[in-house]
Protein backbone atom coordinates (compact mmCIF):
# COMPACT_ATOMS: atom_id res chain seq x y z
CA UNK A 1 0.00 0.00 0.00
CA UNK A 2 1.28 3.48 -0.82
CA UNK A 3 2.78 5.81 1.76
CA UNK A 4 0.29 8.67 1.80
CA UNK A 5 2.42 10.94 3.96
CA UNK A 6 5.90 10.68 2.48
CA UNK A 7 6.93 14.29 3.03
CA UNK A 8 4.97 15.15 6.15
CA UNK A 9 6.99 17.26 8.63
CA UNK A 10 8.18 15.30 11.62
CA UNK A 11 7.53 16.80 15.02
CA UNK A 12 10.19 16.75 17.69
CA UNK A 13 12.88 14.99 15.72
CA UNK A 14 16.05 14.63 17.71
CA UNK A 15 17.47 11.84 15.72
CA UNK A 16 15.86 9.01 17.69
CA UNK A 17 13.56 6.63 15.87
CA UNK A 18 10.97 6.87 18.64
CA UNK A 19 10.64 10.61 18.21
CA UNK A 20 10.38 10.15 14.50
CA UNK A 21 7.59 7.63 14.90
CA UNK A 22 5.78 9.90 17.34
CA UNK A 23 6.15 12.76 14.88
CA UNK A 24 4.74 10.70 12.04
CA UNK A 25 1.80 9.49 14.09
CA UNK A 26 1.19 13.00 15.37
CA UNK A 27 1.04 14.32 11.83
CA UNK A 28 -1.48 11.63 10.90
CA UNK A 29 -3.61 12.26 13.97
CA UNK A 30 -3.59 16.02 13.38
CA UNK A 31 -4.70 15.44 9.83
CA UNK A 32 -7.46 12.95 10.64
CA UNK A 33 -8.79 14.99 13.55
CA UNK A 34 -8.30 18.35 11.81
CA UNK A 35 -6.52 19.36 14.99
CA UNK A 36 -3.28 21.21 14.18
CA UNK A 37 -2.72 22.04 17.84
CA UNK A 38 -2.78 18.39 18.93
CA UNK A 39 0.28 17.39 20.96
CA UNK A 40 1.63 13.91 21.53
CA UNK A 41 0.46 13.71 25.13
CA UNK A 42 -3.04 15.05 24.49
CA UNK A 43 -6.00 12.73 24.94
CA UNK A 44 -7.32 12.17 21.43
CA UNK A 45 -10.87 12.13 22.77
CA UNK A 46 -10.44 15.76 23.77
CA UNK A 47 -9.86 16.52 20.10
CA UNK A 48 -12.99 14.76 18.95
CA UNK A 49 -11.62 11.31 18.21
CA UNK A 50 -14.48 8.89 17.59
CA UNK A 51 -13.98 5.16 17.20
CA UNK A 52 -14.01 5.62 13.41
CA UNK A 53 -11.44 8.43 13.60
CA UNK A 54 -9.20 6.36 15.85
CA UNK A 55 -9.49 3.42 13.48
CA UNK A 56 -8.58 5.66 10.59
CA UNK A 57 -5.52 6.91 12.47
CA UNK A 58 -4.49 3.31 13.19
CA UNK A 59 -5.06 2.37 9.55
CA UNK A 60 -3.06 5.34 8.27
CA UNK A 61 -0.24 4.52 10.71
CA UNK A 62 -0.23 0.97 9.39
CA UNK A 63 -0.14 2.18 5.79
CA UNK A 64 2.57 4.71 6.44
CA UNK A 65 4.78 3.14 9.08
CA UNK A 66 3.84 -0.52 8.94
CA UNK A 67 2.91 -0.53 12.62
CA UNK A 68 0.01 -2.71 13.75
CA UNK A 69 -1.57 -1.00 16.74
CA UNK A 70 -3.98 -3.06 18.81
CA UNK A 71 -6.35 -0.76 20.63
CA UNK A 72 -6.77 -3.45 23.29
CA UNK A 73 -3.27 -2.54 24.45
CA UNK A 74 -4.29 1.06 25.08
CA UNK A 75 -5.65 2.55 28.24
CA UNK A 76 -8.78 4.68 28.32
CA UNK A 77 -6.68 7.79 27.75
CA UNK A 78 -5.37 7.39 24.22
CA UNK A 79 -2.54 9.68 23.14
CA UNK A 80 -0.19 9.75 20.17
CA UNK A 81 2.59 8.79 22.56
CA UNK A 82 0.62 5.74 23.64
CA UNK A 83 -0.05 4.74 20.04
CA UNK A 84 3.68 4.92 19.33
CA UNK A 85 4.43 2.86 22.39
CA UNK A 86 2.12 -0.05 21.54
CA UNK A 87 2.75 0.06 17.80
CA UNK B 1 -35.93 -22.93 29.56
CA UNK B 2 -36.00 -22.60 33.34
CA UNK B 3 -38.86 -23.33 35.68
CA UNK B 4 -41.65 -20.81 36.00
CA UNK B 5 -42.15 -21.34 39.68
CA UNK B 6 -39.85 -18.62 40.95
CA UNK B 7 -42.16 -16.01 39.46
CA UNK B 8 -45.37 -17.66 40.61
CA UNK B 9 -48.63 -16.77 38.89
CA UNK B 10 -48.61 -13.07 39.54
CA UNK B 11 -48.18 -12.20 35.95
CA UNK B 12 -51.05 -14.00 34.25
CA UNK B 13 -52.27 -12.43 31.05
CA UNK B 14 -54.76 -9.69 31.73
CA UNK B 15 -53.22 -8.53 34.98
CA UNK B 16 -49.93 -7.32 33.62
CA UNK B 17 -49.21 -3.77 34.74
CA UNK B 18 -48.55 -1.07 32.19
CA UNK B 19 -44.88 -0.76 33.22
CA UNK B 20 -44.47 -4.52 32.92
CA UNK B 21 -46.07 -4.56 29.49
CA UNK B 22 -43.83 -1.70 28.44
CA UNK B 23 -40.77 -3.50 29.75
CA UNK B 24 -41.66 -6.69 27.89
CA UNK B 25 -42.28 -4.78 24.68
CA UNK B 26 -38.99 -2.91 24.96
CA UNK B 27 -37.09 -6.12 25.63
CA UNK B 28 -38.86 -7.80 22.71
CA UNK B 29 -37.85 -4.95 20.42
CA UNK B 30 -34.25 -5.19 21.62
CA UNK B 31 -34.28 -8.90 20.77
CA UNK B 32 -36.02 -8.41 17.43
CA UNK B 33 -33.39 -5.89 16.39
CA UNK B 34 -31.03 -8.86 16.21
CA UNK B 35 -33.36 -11.04 14.15
CA UNK B 36 -31.83 -9.97 10.84
CA UNK B 37 -28.40 -10.92 12.07
CA UNK B 38 -29.45 -14.33 13.33
CA UNK B 39 -31.17 -14.96 10.02
CA UNK B 40 -27.88 -14.38 8.25
CA UNK B 41 -25.40 -15.72 10.76
CA UNK B 42 -27.39 -18.30 12.73
CA UNK B 43 -27.15 -18.37 16.52
CA UNK B 44 -25.52 -15.18 17.77
CA UNK B 45 -23.31 -15.21 20.85
CA UNK B 46 -23.62 -12.10 23.00
CA UNK B 47 -21.35 -11.40 25.97
CA UNK B 48 -21.58 -13.35 29.19
CA UNK B 49 -23.33 -11.27 31.77
CA UNK B 50 -25.58 -9.44 29.32
CA UNK B 51 -28.67 -10.71 31.12
CA UNK B 52 -27.57 -9.96 34.65
CA UNK B 53 -31.08 -9.30 35.96
CA UNK B 54 -33.64 -11.35 34.05
CA UNK B 55 -31.80 -14.14 32.18
CA UNK B 56 -34.71 -16.55 32.23
CA UNK B 57 -37.19 -14.04 30.87
CA UNK B 58 -34.83 -13.06 28.06
CA UNK B 59 -34.27 -16.71 27.24
CA UNK B 60 -38.01 -17.34 27.13
CA UNK B 61 -38.61 -14.29 24.97
CA UNK B 62 -35.82 -15.20 22.54
CA UNK B 63 -37.51 -18.55 22.06
CA UNK B 64 -40.93 -16.94 21.60
CA UNK B 65 -39.53 -14.49 19.06
CA UNK B 66 -37.49 -17.17 17.26
CA UNK B 67 -34.28 -15.20 17.65
CA UNK B 68 -31.50 -17.65 18.58
CA UNK B 69 -29.21 -15.88 21.04
CA UNK B 70 -26.75 -17.34 23.51
CA UNK B 71 -24.79 -15.40 26.08
CA UNK B 72 -21.41 -17.03 25.92
CA UNK B 73 -19.13 -14.52 24.19
CA UNK B 74 -15.94 -13.65 26.13
CA UNK B 75 -16.35 -10.62 28.32
CA UNK B 76 -12.75 -9.95 29.33
CA UNK B 77 -11.14 -6.80 27.99
CA UNK B 78 -8.46 -8.71 26.07
CA UNK B 79 -10.94 -10.71 24.05
CA UNK B 80 -13.94 -8.43 24.08
CA UNK B 81 -15.51 -7.59 20.74
CA UNK B 82 -17.09 -4.18 21.19
CA UNK B 83 -19.46 -4.62 18.25
CA UNK B 84 -20.92 -7.59 20.09
CA UNK B 85 -21.04 -5.49 23.24
CA UNK B 86 -22.99 -2.81 21.38
CA UNK B 87 -25.32 -5.42 19.89
CA UNK B 88 -26.12 -6.61 23.41
CA UNK B 89 -26.50 -3.19 25.01
CA UNK B 90 -30.21 -2.78 24.32
CA UNK B 91 -31.11 -6.17 25.74
CA UNK B 92 -28.91 -5.56 28.75
CA UNK B 93 -30.56 -2.25 29.51
CA UNK B 94 -34.15 -3.38 28.93
CA UNK B 95 -33.91 -6.61 30.96
CA UNK B 96 -32.93 -4.50 33.95
CA UNK B 97 -36.37 -2.86 34.05
CA UNK B 98 -37.74 -3.51 37.57
CA UNK B 99 -41.20 -4.17 36.17
CA UNK B 100 -40.00 -7.37 34.50
CA UNK B 101 -39.74 -8.97 37.93
CA UNK B 102 -43.53 -8.71 38.26
CA UNK B 103 -44.28 -11.22 35.56
CA UNK B 104 -43.79 -14.89 34.87
CA UNK B 105 -41.76 -16.38 32.06
CA UNK B 106 -44.84 -17.69 30.33
CA UNK B 107 -46.58 -14.32 30.37
CA UNK B 108 -43.50 -12.55 29.02
CA UNK B 109 -43.10 -15.18 26.32
CA UNK B 110 -46.77 -15.05 25.38
CA UNK B 111 -46.78 -11.28 25.07
CA UNK B 112 -43.61 -11.39 22.97
CA UNK B 113 -45.16 -14.04 20.75
CA UNK B 114 -48.33 -11.99 20.31
CA UNK B 115 -46.27 -8.95 19.46
CA UNK B 116 -44.42 -10.91 16.78
CA UNK B 117 -47.68 -12.21 15.32
CA UNK B 118 -49.15 -8.72 15.26
CA UNK B 119 -46.08 -7.35 13.53
CA UNK B 120 -46.17 -10.14 10.96
CA UNK B 121 -49.79 -9.33 10.15
CA UNK B 122 -48.96 -5.63 9.74
CA UNK B 123 -45.54 -5.75 8.15
CA UNK B 124 -45.59 -8.21 5.31
CA UNK B 125 -42.34 -9.68 4.03
CA UNK B 126 -41.43 -11.39 0.81
CA UNK B 127 -38.43 -12.23 -1.35
CA UNK B 128 -37.75 -10.72 -4.74
CA UNK B 129 -35.42 -12.83 -6.90
CA UNK B 130 -32.97 -10.98 -9.15
CA UNK B 131 -31.39 -12.25 -12.35
CA UNK B 132 -28.02 -12.59 -10.60
CA UNK B 133 -29.65 -15.03 -8.11
CA UNK B 134 -29.75 -12.48 -5.29
CA UNK B 135 -32.99 -12.79 -3.33
CA UNK B 136 -33.89 -9.37 -2.01
CA UNK B 137 -35.86 -8.98 1.19
CA UNK B 138 -38.79 -6.63 0.75
CA UNK B 139 -41.15 -5.63 3.55
CA UNK B 140 -44.26 -3.55 3.24
CA UNK B 141 -47.28 -2.26 5.03
CA UNK B 142 -50.46 -0.48 4.01
CA UNK B 143 -53.18 -1.15 1.43
CA UNK B 144 -51.85 -2.83 -1.70
CA UNK B 145 -54.01 -0.61 -3.90
CA UNK B 146 -52.77 2.64 -2.36
CA UNK B 147 -50.12 4.90 -3.91
CA UNK B 148 -46.72 3.35 -3.29
CA UNK B 149 -43.69 4.69 -1.47
CA UNK B 150 -40.41 2.79 -1.60
CA UNK B 151 -37.78 3.46 1.06
CA UNK B 152 -34.09 3.13 0.25
CA UNK B 153 -32.02 2.66 3.40
CA UNK B 154 -28.27 2.83 3.92
CA UNK B 155 -26.48 -0.32 2.77
CA UNK B 156 -26.82 -3.40 4.95
CA UNK B 157 -29.13 -1.82 7.50
CA UNK B 158 -32.28 -3.54 8.67
CA UNK B 159 -35.75 -2.58 7.50
CA UNK B 160 -36.57 -2.14 11.19
CA UNK B 161 -34.95 1.26 11.00
CA UNK B 162 -37.82 2.28 8.74
CA UNK B 163 -40.60 0.99 11.00
CA UNK B 164 -41.47 4.51 12.22
CA UNK B 165 -42.06 5.54 8.60
CA UNK B 166 -44.14 2.44 7.95
CA UNK B 167 -46.25 3.22 11.00
CA UNK B 168 -46.68 6.86 10.01
CA UNK B 169 -47.47 6.27 6.34
CA UNK B 170 -48.98 2.80 6.25
CA UNK B 171 -52.57 3.86 6.74
CA UNK B 172 -52.69 5.81 3.50
CA UNK B 173 -49.79 4.54 1.38
CA UNK B 174 -48.43 1.19 0.35
CA UNK B 175 -45.11 1.66 2.07
CA UNK B 176 -42.31 -0.64 0.98
CA UNK B 177 -38.77 -1.05 2.31
CA UNK B 178 -35.99 -2.70 0.36
CA UNK B 179 -33.41 -4.34 2.54
CA UNK B 180 -30.50 -4.26 0.19
CA UNK B 181 -28.43 -7.03 -1.31
CA UNK B 182 -25.97 -8.78 0.96
CA UNK B 183 -28.06 -8.32 4.08
CA UNK B 184 -31.21 -10.39 3.78
CA UNK B 185 -30.11 -13.94 3.03
CA UNK B 186 -28.32 -16.56 5.10
CA UNK B 187 -24.62 -16.60 4.22
CA UNK B 188 -23.95 -19.99 2.67
CA UNK B 189 -21.18 -19.21 0.22
CA UNK B 190 -19.62 -15.85 1.07
CA UNK B 191 -18.14 -15.32 -2.39
CA UNK B 192 -21.63 -15.35 -3.93
CA UNK B 193 -21.81 -11.76 -2.81
CA UNK B 194 -18.85 -10.82 -5.02
CA UNK B 195 -20.06 -12.89 -7.95
CA UNK B 196 -23.48 -11.22 -7.90
CA UNK B 197 -21.99 -7.72 -7.76
CA UNK B 198 -22.47 -4.76 -5.50
CA UNK B 199 -21.82 -1.69 -7.63
CA UNK B 200 -24.22 1.20 -8.03
CA UNK B 201 -25.78 -0.30 -11.12
CA UNK B 202 -26.65 -3.46 -9.19
CA UNK B 203 -27.97 -1.55 -6.17
CA UNK B 204 -30.04 0.91 -8.22
CA UNK B 205 -31.31 -1.99 -10.34
CA UNK B 206 -32.62 -3.66 -7.20
CA UNK B 207 -34.55 -0.55 -6.23
CA UNK B 208 -36.05 -0.23 -9.71
CA UNK B 209 -37.04 -3.91 -9.62
CA UNK B 210 -38.89 -3.37 -6.34
CA UNK B 211 -40.68 -0.34 -7.78
CA UNK B 212 -41.60 -2.20 -10.96
CA UNK B 213 -43.07 -5.03 -8.93
CA UNK B 214 -45.59 -2.63 -7.40
CA UNK B 215 -47.54 -2.03 -10.59
CA UNK B 216 -47.75 0.41 -13.44
CA UNK B 217 -48.16 3.67 -11.51
CA UNK B 218 -44.91 5.52 -10.81
CA UNK B 219 -43.88 5.30 -7.19
CA UNK B 220 -42.36 7.78 -4.80
CA UNK B 221 -38.90 6.88 -3.48
CA UNK B 222 -37.48 8.03 -0.16
CA UNK B 223 -33.69 7.89 -0.02
CA UNK B 224 -32.51 8.03 3.57
CA UNK B 225 -28.92 8.87 4.52
CA UNK B 226 -26.67 6.48 2.57
CA UNK B 227 -29.73 5.19 0.72
CA UNK B 228 -30.00 8.52 -1.05
CA UNK B 229 -27.37 7.72 -3.66
CA UNK B 230 -29.16 4.57 -4.79
CA UNK B 231 -32.50 6.39 -4.76
CA UNK B 232 -31.12 9.24 -6.85
CA UNK B 233 -29.47 6.93 -9.35
CA UNK B 234 -32.62 4.88 -9.77
CA UNK B 235 -34.90 7.92 -10.05
CA UNK B 236 -32.69 9.56 -12.66
CA UNK B 237 -32.43 6.39 -14.68
CA UNK B 238 -36.07 5.32 -14.61
CA UNK B 239 -38.47 8.29 -14.38
CA UNK B 240 -41.15 6.02 -15.86
CA UNK B 241 -41.03 3.90 -12.72
CA UNK B 242 -40.06 6.47 -10.09
CA UNK B 243 -42.27 9.52 -10.34
CA UNK B 244 -40.87 11.58 -7.48
CA UNK B 245 -38.05 11.51 -5.00
CA UNK B 246 -37.34 12.68 -1.49
CA UNK B 247 -33.93 12.64 0.17
CA UNK B 248 -33.61 12.59 3.95
CA UNK B 249 -30.35 13.77 5.47
CA UNK B 250 -28.67 12.41 2.35
CA UNK B 251 -25.08 11.27 2.21
CA UNK B 252 -24.18 12.16 -1.38
CA UNK B 253 -20.97 12.76 -3.28
CA UNK B 254 -21.53 15.95 -5.25
CA UNK B 255 -18.00 17.19 -5.84
CA UNK B 256 -15.03 18.29 -3.78
CA UNK B 257 -16.44 21.74 -3.17
CA UNK B 258 -19.37 20.31 -1.22
CA UNK B 259 -18.38 20.08 2.43
CA UNK B 260 -18.38 16.76 4.27
CA UNK B 261 -18.40 15.95 7.96
CA UNK B 262 -15.47 14.28 9.69
CA UNK B 263 -17.68 11.21 10.01
CA UNK B 264 -18.19 11.05 6.25
CA UNK B 265 -14.47 11.51 5.58
CA UNK B 266 -13.47 8.85 8.10
CA UNK B 267 -16.14 6.39 7.01
CA UNK B 268 -15.25 6.82 3.36
CA UNK B 269 -11.57 6.17 4.08
CA UNK B 270 -12.37 3.05 6.08
CA UNK B 271 -14.88 1.54 3.67
CA UNK B 272 -12.52 2.17 0.78
CA UNK B 273 -9.90 0.14 2.62
CA UNK B 274 -12.37 -2.44 3.89
CA UNK B 275 -13.67 -3.08 0.39
CA UNK B 276 -10.26 -3.97 -0.98
CA UNK B 277 -10.43 -7.57 0.17
CA UNK B 278 -11.93 -9.73 2.88
CA UNK B 279 -8.54 -9.75 4.59
CA UNK B 280 -8.34 -5.97 4.67
CA UNK B 281 -11.97 -5.71 5.67
CA UNK B 282 -11.41 -8.09 8.55
CA UNK B 283 -8.37 -6.08 9.68
CA UNK B 284 -10.31 -2.81 9.61
CA UNK B 285 -13.25 -4.34 11.44
CA UNK B 286 -10.99 -5.73 14.12
CA UNK B 287 -9.58 -2.25 14.71
CA UNK B 288 -13.04 -0.70 14.95
CA UNK B 289 -14.35 -3.27 17.43
CA UNK B 290 -11.24 -3.54 19.59
CA UNK B 291 -12.33 -0.52 21.62
CA UNK B 292 -15.63 1.00 22.68
CA UNK B 293 -17.69 2.11 19.69
CA UNK B 294 -18.68 5.75 19.94
CA UNK B 295 -21.84 7.34 18.65
CA UNK B 296 -24.03 4.25 18.95
CA UNK B 297 -27.54 5.66 19.40
CA UNK B 298 -29.68 4.38 22.24
CA UNK B 299 -32.79 2.53 21.17
CA UNK B 300 -31.54 1.47 17.73
CA UNK B 301 -27.94 0.60 18.50
CA UNK B 302 -28.08 -3.01 17.26
CA UNK B 303 -29.57 -1.90 13.95
CA UNK B 304 -26.75 0.57 13.37
CA UNK B 305 -23.94 -1.68 14.57
CA UNK B 306 -25.09 -4.80 12.74
CA UNK B 307 -22.72 -4.36 9.75
CA UNK B 308 -19.85 -4.72 12.20
CA UNK B 309 -21.19 -7.97 13.68
CA UNK B 310 -18.84 -10.17 11.66
CA UNK B 311 -15.91 -9.81 9.29
CA UNK B 312 -18.01 -10.95 6.34
CA UNK B 313 -20.79 -8.48 7.07
CA UNK B 314 -18.31 -5.64 7.41
CA UNK B 315 -16.67 -6.56 4.11
CA UNK B 316 -20.09 -6.44 2.44
CA UNK B 317 -20.97 -3.18 4.14
CA UNK B 318 -17.66 -1.67 3.07
CA UNK B 319 -18.04 -2.87 -0.52
CA UNK B 320 -21.60 -1.61 -0.90
CA UNK B 321 -20.99 1.65 0.93
CA UNK B 322 -17.75 2.41 -0.89
CA UNK B 323 -19.78 2.11 -4.11
CA UNK B 324 -22.44 4.56 -2.95
CA UNK B 325 -20.08 7.03 -1.29
CA UNK B 326 -17.79 7.24 -4.31
CA UNK B 327 -20.61 7.61 -6.82
CA UNK B 328 -20.79 11.16 -8.17
CA UNK B 329 -24.44 12.15 -8.06
CA UNK B 330 -24.14 15.39 -10.05
CA UNK B 331 -24.95 13.80 -13.38
CA UNK B 332 -28.03 12.11 -12.02
CA UNK B 333 -29.13 15.30 -10.28
CA UNK B 334 -29.05 17.18 -13.56
CA UNK B 335 -30.87 14.34 -15.29
CA UNK B 336 -33.63 14.19 -12.67
CA UNK B 337 -37.02 15.19 -14.08
CA UNK B 338 -39.54 14.41 -11.36
CA UNK B 339 -40.30 16.49 -8.26
CA UNK B 340 -37.67 16.46 -5.52
CA UNK B 341 -37.88 17.13 -1.78
CA UNK B 342 -34.67 17.39 0.25
CA UNK B 343 -34.79 17.34 4.05
CA UNK B 344 -31.91 17.91 6.44
CA UNK B 345 -30.84 19.92 9.45
CA UNK B 346 -28.08 22.49 9.73
CA UNK B 347 -26.50 20.64 12.63
CA UNK B 348 -26.39 17.16 11.12
CA UNK B 349 -22.89 16.06 12.09
CA UNK B 350 -23.02 12.75 10.24
CA UNK B 351 -24.25 13.68 6.73
CA UNK B 352 -23.28 17.27 6.08
CA UNK B 353 -26.24 19.48 5.06
CA UNK B 354 -24.13 21.01 2.28
CA UNK B 355 -24.99 18.08 0.01
CA UNK B 356 -28.69 18.70 0.56
CA UNK B 357 -28.31 22.37 -0.26
CA UNK B 358 -26.33 21.50 -3.40
CA UNK B 359 -28.95 19.01 -4.52
CA UNK B 360 -31.65 21.62 -4.16
CA UNK B 361 -29.58 23.96 -6.33
CA UNK B 362 -28.94 21.35 -8.99
CA UNK B 363 -32.57 20.32 -9.49
CA UNK B 364 -35.04 22.84 -10.87
CA UNK B 365 -38.06 23.28 -8.65
CA UNK B 366 -36.62 21.21 -5.81
CA UNK B 367 -38.15 21.77 -2.41
CA UNK B 368 -35.87 21.97 0.58
CA UNK B 369 -36.72 21.64 4.25
CA UNK B 370 -33.79 22.43 6.52
CA UNK B 371 -34.30 22.46 10.26
CA UNK B 372 -32.04 24.75 12.20
CA UNK B 373 -31.69 22.12 14.88
CA UNK B 374 -32.16 18.42 14.53
CA UNK B 375 -30.32 15.17 14.32
CA UNK B 376 -29.22 12.85 11.60
CA UNK B 377 -31.43 10.23 13.19
CA UNK B 378 -34.46 12.39 12.47
CA UNK B 379 -34.27 10.90 8.99
CA UNK B 380 -35.46 7.59 10.45
CA UNK B 381 -37.86 8.82 13.10
CA UNK B 382 -40.77 9.97 10.95
CA UNK B 383 -41.26 13.02 13.13
CA UNK B 384 -44.63 14.74 12.58
CA UNK B 385 -43.16 17.76 10.80
CA UNK B 386 -41.43 15.47 8.31
CA UNK B 387 -44.47 13.27 7.78
CA UNK B 388 -46.65 16.31 7.18
CA UNK B 389 -44.19 17.77 4.71
CA UNK B 390 -43.90 14.51 2.81
CA UNK B 391 -47.65 14.04 2.63
CA UNK B 392 -48.08 17.61 1.36
CA UNK B 393 -45.30 17.10 -1.16
CA UNK B 394 -46.91 13.91 -2.43
CA UNK B 395 -50.33 15.55 -2.63
CA UNK B 396 -48.89 18.39 -4.70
Amino acid sequence: MPDRYPSRPVHGTDGSSTDKVIGEILAIARDVLSAPSLESDDDLADHGATSLALTRIIAEVHLTLGLDIDARDLSDRITVGALAQVG
Amino acid sequence: MSSDTSHGQRGQAGVMSAPAAEAVDATAEAILQLSGLTRQLGTLALPEGTCDTAPEIVEAMCEALAVPLVFTAPASDRTKDFAIVALAAEIQREQRAPALSEISLSVAAERAHQRLQTERRTVREHRLPRPDTTRLTVVETGPTDAPAIVISLPCMLSYRLALPWLAALGHRYRCVVLQGRGSGEPIENAEDFDDRGYDMQAQAGDLVAVAEELGDAPVHVMGICGGAAVALAAAADRPDVIGSLSLWHPDLELGDEVERTDHQINLRALVDLGAQSRETGSWIRDKVVSGPMTGVPEGIGPLVVSPYASAELFYRYASLTAATMSWDGRGAAKQLRGPLLVVTSEDDNLAHPAASHRMAQLVDGAQELTARRGSHLDAFRAIPAHVDRLVTFLAD
